[in-house]
């Protein structure tokens, strides 16, 4: 009898599912996900719907940060060109949805190509800090260019319509960011079985040797750099979609670092620590506030107390995993499937 | 063991996203629900901690007096760092899971993105933000400012500058300093308008960013205008930034706050650049001697006398005792038109003191036209009269 992984070819080896098991898993996933905004609330559909931005934002970050190798915190920036861009071009141009978050999402990969420019001469801390320029660069011209993104007064966005019906509420557009969820996922996780995406690694893993090996570093870092801020701009204009105003202050600094956070949370270099980075660092917050809430009724201060301790337990949280888990929580969820796969008779 | 460990974490993990998604909006009876909005960690927490904690004592206050019409006061609290967007979300909450009878308001950013949804859900707001682009009826039904608001402050600060300048020679000049955000821009544009049609030179704006950490560029090029007012509108904790700033570089003009910028913590703040700066101010100050103070302090000793609080924990208050009054008067099964109509029959309603009377009336959601104007002396706030503005129907809703 076979144990463990035998693989006679490279398809069996680039295989996503080894087994039926996780395929039904994904459809009943996908199935449930579809009957969610049927029982919960606006509060939690809310935190879904920030969950499934968070997540396409995340995966274009891997690509870039954890498959490609190359340091951004210029994520904040282009997250902010996707969600104007998008609403900007509903609102002035008068596009439809459809046409405009593609739109909008092609502007912000011309943003990526030329703010991935340095990325060609420069590595590691000087590269974050070059995306660092450019997250400044952008914050500064979304304040200052009154005229077509109302500064700091805020831009409002009129909902998403299809066929007719307003996407308005958390539980239509709902549907709206999970659509685009499911895709994003997909493309990414094939990237990586492709010759592009075997072609970022290589350069993450040393750029010189994959160089004199034929890959093209020109092509194929401003090419990830296209690729994340693609990603970056499509969550951006979901962004435009759920909030439904725009403002300045809502892509600051630490949105990038959030961003960052996620995906070293979650895992560097792996599709599934996206989704688990941009899941937990959603639901954190989240969670904290809830225990205030319930707290406040033993202890009244508890609710202000507990609002200030976010960035601590974030601290905390990016400290220990790379401490005690460097590949993240996908690395756990690997560790955990794998028990589950040989219970009861684990070696 | 430590598979054990993992499996633990995943199984609670999920578990709590489950619990999360299946639990019902709870709909019970004889509770009146009203949504709390505060920012208790960004730009403007200096008043978000005070104005919470306000809120929830009047609150437990009325609650343990029988709450109103025998139903409980329940408080239904969001922290939301000053972003609109989470404003937004947590307002959708309030409205539609917690199904809440009026929103306790904050910011002016905020309050103001939110506007359309507040007109279309007919949900009473009172706000913290004293935009004057929510006074008038006509435009913003459901929205009513907690104080005098801030068109009016600045018609105050222009006429003050008018009646004490006594050099006939020249027409006095004022700058304006404010914040970047829709806050701070909230009543320049009146402001302009206001000191074009009275007389005075407006020879100056500086806009300061929301978080402040240096103020000198923006004063050198006020310096080189030489206003002999500015009035400065953003918060307590930054406004000492431009004072000491102010102080250092040896600027003559004289200082009026807005009443968030200035309490009984500037003089504390900005110790000697503090010194003859004026402010407007809605609210009485801790422990002042107005007729509802000590009921307050008597509260507030009893549940957590060890700590004090400044002037934004009066507005917490404030704008409890107005809600409760509106609640009162809506009856047994209040809706939100029925405490909008509350709301709009106050008149000279008495608030403890805390404040000049409020009136509401269905054409003009200003709730006073008095403040008091004070001064820092001796490293104290010192009252120095009451000051009061006409209720020109022409500045409503600017």
């Amino acid at each position: 009898m076979q144990c463990g992984g035998f693989r006679t070819s490279y398809a069996s080896d680039e295989r996503i599912f080894d087994t039926a098991l996780p395929i039904v898993g994904v459809v009943a996933l996908i199935g449930v996900l579809a009957l969610v905004p049927q029982f919960a609330t606006t509060y939690w559909l809310d935190v879904l719907n920030r969950i499934g931005i968070a997540i396409i934002g995340a995966l274009g970050l891997n690509i870039l940060v954890g498959y490609t190798g190359q340091i951004s915190i210029g994520h904040a920036a282009f997250l902010a060109v996707g969600a104007y861009a998008t609403a900007i071009l509903e609102i002035n141009a008068g596009l439809p949805f459809y046409l405009a978050i593609p739109l909008g999402a092609l502007i912000t990969s011309g943003f990526g190509l030329v703010f991935g420019i340095p990325s060609l001469r420069l590595r590691g801390l000087y590269l974050a800090i070059a995306t660092l320029a450019a997250h400044f660069i952008t914050t500064y011209g979304i304040v200052h260019w009154e005229s077509l993104t109302k500064g700091v007064l805020g831009m409002m966005v009129p909902p998403a319509t299809v066929f007719g019906i307003p996407l308005d509420s958390d539980a239509r557009v709902f549907y709206l960011i999970f659509a685009l969820v499911i895709p994003a996922t997909f493309f990414a996780k094939n990237l990586f079985r492709t010759r592009v995406g075997r072609a970022f690694i290589a350069i993450r893993d040393r750029d010189v040797a994959a160089g004199v090996m034929g890959v093209s570093l020109y092509h194929y870092k401003l090419l990830a750099f296209v690729l994340s801020s693609f990603y970056a701009g499509v969550a951006g204009g979901l962004m435009a979609h759920h909030s439904r105003i725009l403002f300045p202050d809502s892509f600051t600094l630490l949105v990038a670092i959030d961003y960052l956070a996620m995906i070293i949370i979650g895992g560097l270099g792996s599709i599934l620590g996206a989704i688990f980075g941009a899941i937990f660092m959603t639901l954190l917050p989240e969670v904290l506030k809830l225990g205030a809430t319930s707290l406040t009724g033993v202890y009244p201060n508890a609710f202000g107390l507990i609002a200030s301790t976010r960035d601590i337990v974030f601290g905390l949280a990016v400290i220990l995993f790379l401490m005690y888990e460097p590949q993240g929580l996908s690395r756990i969820w690997l560790r955990v499937r794998s028990y589950w796969k040989l219970w009861p008779y684990a070696y | 063991m430590s598979h054990t460990r993992d499996l633990l974490v995943r199984f609670l993990l999920i578990g709590l996203f489950i619990v999360g998604l299946g639990v019902p909006p709870s709909a019970a009876q004889g509770v009146i629900k009203i949504g709390n909005l505060v920012d208790l960690t960004g730009p403007t927490s200096d008043q978000g901690k005070d104005i919470a904690q306000g809120r929830i004592d009047a609150v437990t206050y009325f609650n343990e007096r029988g709450g109103i019409n025998g139903k409980k006061i329940e408080l239904v609290s969001v922290e939301y760092g000053f972003q609109p967007p989470r404003a937004v979300a947590a307002y959708k909450r309030f409205v539609e899971d917690d199904k809440v009878l009026l929103v306790l308001g904050y910011g002016t950013p905020d309050t103001e993105a939110l506007r359309p949804y507040i007109t279309k859900d007919k949900i009473p707001y009172l706000s913290g933000s004293y935009s004057g682009h929510l006074t008038d009826p006509r435009q913003t039904p459901y929205n009513f400012p907690g104080g005098i608001d801030y068109t009016s402050q600045i018609r105050i600060f222009l006429n003050y500058v008018k009646e004490s300048w006594t050099d006939t020679s020249r027409k006095p000049r004022v700058a304006f300093i404010y914040a970047d955000n829709a806050y701070g821009r909230a009543p320049i544009e009146a402001g302009r308008l206001y000191a074009k049609e009275i007389g005075i030179d407006l020879v100056d704006e500086e806009i300061i960013p929301t978080v402040l950490t240096d103020a000198t560029s923006q004063l050198l090029t006020m310096k080189k205008k030489d206003p002999d007012y500015a009035y400065i509108n953003t918060n307590t904790q930054w406004v000492p930034v431009v004072l000491k700033d102010s102080y250092k570089l040896g600027l003559k003009t004289k200082y009026v706050v807005n009443n968030y910028g200035i309490d009984e913590r500037t003089p504390k703040l900005a110790a000697e650049a503090a010194e003859g700066v004026m402010g407007i101010q809605d609210v009485a100050y801790w422990g002042e001697n107005v007729p509802g103070m000590k009921t307050l302090m008597d509260f507030h000793a009893k549940h957590h006398g060890g700590d004090t609080h400044a002037s934004p924990y009066m507005r917490g208050w404030l704008w409890v005792i107005v809600s409760v009054e509106a609640f009162k008067r809506a009856g047994d099964n209040p809706t939100g038109e029925s405490i909008k109509k509350a709301l709009e029959s106050l008149k000279d309603f008495d608030t403890w003191g805390i404040t000049p009377p409020f009136t509401y009336t269905n054409e003009d959601h200003r709730p006073t036209n008095r403040a008091r104007l004070v001064m820092v002396k001796g490293g104290k706030i010192v009252q120095m009269k009451e000051v009061s503005v006409e209720r020109d129907m022409k500045w409503i809703g600017k």
